[in-house]
């Protein structure tokens, strides 16, 4: 029962966030300045919450008194934008280059950059690339296009380890036998990779499915701060900053729902890839 | 590949190791601020008038030190967890286990981090390892559990079983062969902690991280809003994170590489 057993895990790290919020004393009302507002605001009881978010009600920030889910569901047009381009841009440029990389080794020539590109990419952290992009692109076409290039940080950070997966993959198709028949038999190269190697490589692709929520998460969270978008990712960070606990379990409600779903298609990709094994060699 | 990893490596001691003997200004000087290179300060001075090279090689050994302890907590907790999820897999702490470690699995690991340290609000090192291991020891809890599973069915060990020895000592039979999968995992870890620390720290979310790469790349930052400074204090301080990730991922791969059962001749 994968669904139940997600929800007790949502449960359990909420209810993690709410104890570790009340025993750090750290949103204590009386701790903050008199004057803001937060300080209004009370901890309600970890079953209050659980009900009323039964409800979809999340509370209130406390910054401007909007509803949790009016803040988010502002903000989320921009983020998802963010996070869609920066998957498709991950996505094309790591799986040809994976693809390229895989089919030249299989030919027996060098392609310099498959090991030293990503691991330099791996090697460079997401803040430090956005912040370049940042001081460096500064101007009207920075501006105007903040999203696309905040998009290309963000899949910098996704390129590298969708490149090893996938040239793996590849690399473990092209050893095969069946494929060193086709060569063998005349069939062209690019035949070979589109009939045979990619349609065997695309599902076990799937099974890093579960990683690819957590880069965008992350992803959107720093690039975000660092290129002052008013995104989802902002919008979290500041109320882990400023502690307010109505966003900070919202947050940790969403992220936890995002996570099980990709987990769920990475386990149902092994399950499938699995059985379609098992049915080969039977 | 080994022998560009052996140059870096060399490069790396060196740098560090001179930079440690480097004697940083005891008394303060308004001339060394943001000076630039010369004979005496070869890659400049701080904002704070400290030699650059001084403090980059401390601020990679503090930073190299807190990763390090993070990674021992998470490998102390993360061994426990395996060993009670492969020696006692029905008990009700390997469930309560099972469910802590998909509790923190559907939390993202960086927003994890920013919890914990918002939570507990470290002010010294062991604090700081403390917040971010408690959102790294699930994933070598999961590497460690199937990997005792696999030796608690071998023959010696049920021999060793069948005589009576201890869990204790069942326990400590059994560590010293998790030892390659356990190196090659804290190889990969640890230029992730170290990541994760400079974010953090980048982003003014880190607490108890003073002296670090990653708050020195903070501090050195405005010298992009400000020319004046120079900005031989944020390449220095680039340079040598990236090189130490650089280093510590060659070296990930190389062990990954000499310890593939496939190069011994094995299957």
């Amino acid at each position: 029962m994968p669904f139940i057993r997600f929800a007790s895990a949502i449960l359990l790290a909420l209810f993690l966030t709410h104890v570790g919020f009340l025993t750090s004393g750290l949103w204590n009302p009386h701790e903050r300045g008199s004057g803001h507002k937060a300080s209004q605001v009370e901890v309600p009881s970890f079953l209050t919450w659980v009900l009323k978010a039964a409800v979809l009600d999340f509370g209130k920030t406390s910054s401007n008194e909007l509803p949790v889910t009016k803040a988010f569901s502002s903000r989320l047009g921009s983020t998802l934008t963010l996070m869609l381009l920066a998957l498709l841009f991950a996505l094309f440029v790591a799986l040809p280059l994976a693809a390229l990389a895989s089919a030249r080794e299989a030919a027996g020539k060098r392609f310099p950059m498959s090991r030293m590109g990503p691991l330099l990419l791996l090697s460079i952290p997401t803040f430090i690339i956005a912040f370049f992009v940042v001081e460096l692109g500064k101007g009207e076409a920075m501006e105007k296009y903040k999203v696309v290039w905040a998009a290309m940080v963000v899949a910098t950070a996704m390129i590298p380890t969708w490149f090893f997966h996938a040239k793996a993959k590849f690399d473990q198709i092209f050893a095969m036998e069946f494929i060193e028949f086709q060569k063998i038999s005349g069939t062209s190269t690019s035949t070979i990779f589109f009939k045979n190697v990619l349609p065997n490589a695309l599902l076990p692709l799937f099974t890093i499915s579960a990683y690819i929520p957590v880069a965008l998460v992350e992803g959107s969270l720093i690039v975000e701060r660092i290129c002052n978008l008013d995104g989802l990712g902002f919008w979290v960070f500041q109320a882990f900053v400023e502690r307010e606990y109505s966003v900070v379990m919202f947050a940790v409600f969403i992220s936890g729902i995002l996570l099980s779903i990709g987990i769920a298609v990475s386990e149902f990709a092994s399950k499938r890839l699995f059985a379609e094994l098992e049915e080969k060699n039977t | 590949m080994n022998r560009s990893l052996l140059a870096l490596g060399v490069v790396l001691f060196a740098f560090l190791t001179l930079g440690l003997c480097r004697n940083t200004a005891s008394s303060f000087d308004s001339e060394r601020i943001n000076c630039r290179p010369s004979f005496t300060a070869p890659l400049g001075c701080t904002p704070e008038g400290e030699d650059t090279w001084a403090v980059a090689a401390r601020a990679v050994f503090r930073s190299l030190w807190l990763a390090s302890l993070t990674l021992l907590f998470a490998l102390a907790v993360g061994i426990s967890a395996g060993s009670i999820l492969a020696f006692s897999s029905s008990s009700k702490a390997a469930i309560l286990v099972l469910w802590m470690m998909e509790a923190l699995l559907v939390v993202p690991p960086f927003l994890g981090y920013i919890l914990a340290l918002a939570i507990i609000k470290p002010t010294g090192s062991f604090g700081y390892a403390l917040s971010l291991g408690l959102f790294a020891w699930p994933s070598i809890a999961r590497l460690t559990a199937p990997e005792m599973k696999k030796i608690s069915a071998s023959s010696w060990f049920l021999a060793f079983q069948n005589e009576g020895a201890s869990p204790l000592i069942l326990v400590k039979q059994t560590l010293p062969h998790l030892i390659p999968t356990l190196a090659a995992a804290s190889l990969l870890a640890l230029p992730g902690l170290l990541t994760a620390e400079a974010t953090l720290a980048f982003l003014g979310a880190a607490t108890g991280t003073a002296d670090t790469l990653g708050s020195m790349m903070s501090n050195a930052k405005t010298a992009f809003n400000d020319p004046s400074q120079g900005f031989h204090f944020f390449a220095v301080t680039l340079g040598s994170f990236l090189a130490l990730m650089l280093f510590l991922f060659g070296c990930s791969e190389a062990f990954s590489k000499q310890s593939d059962p496939r190069r011994r001749g094995g299957r």
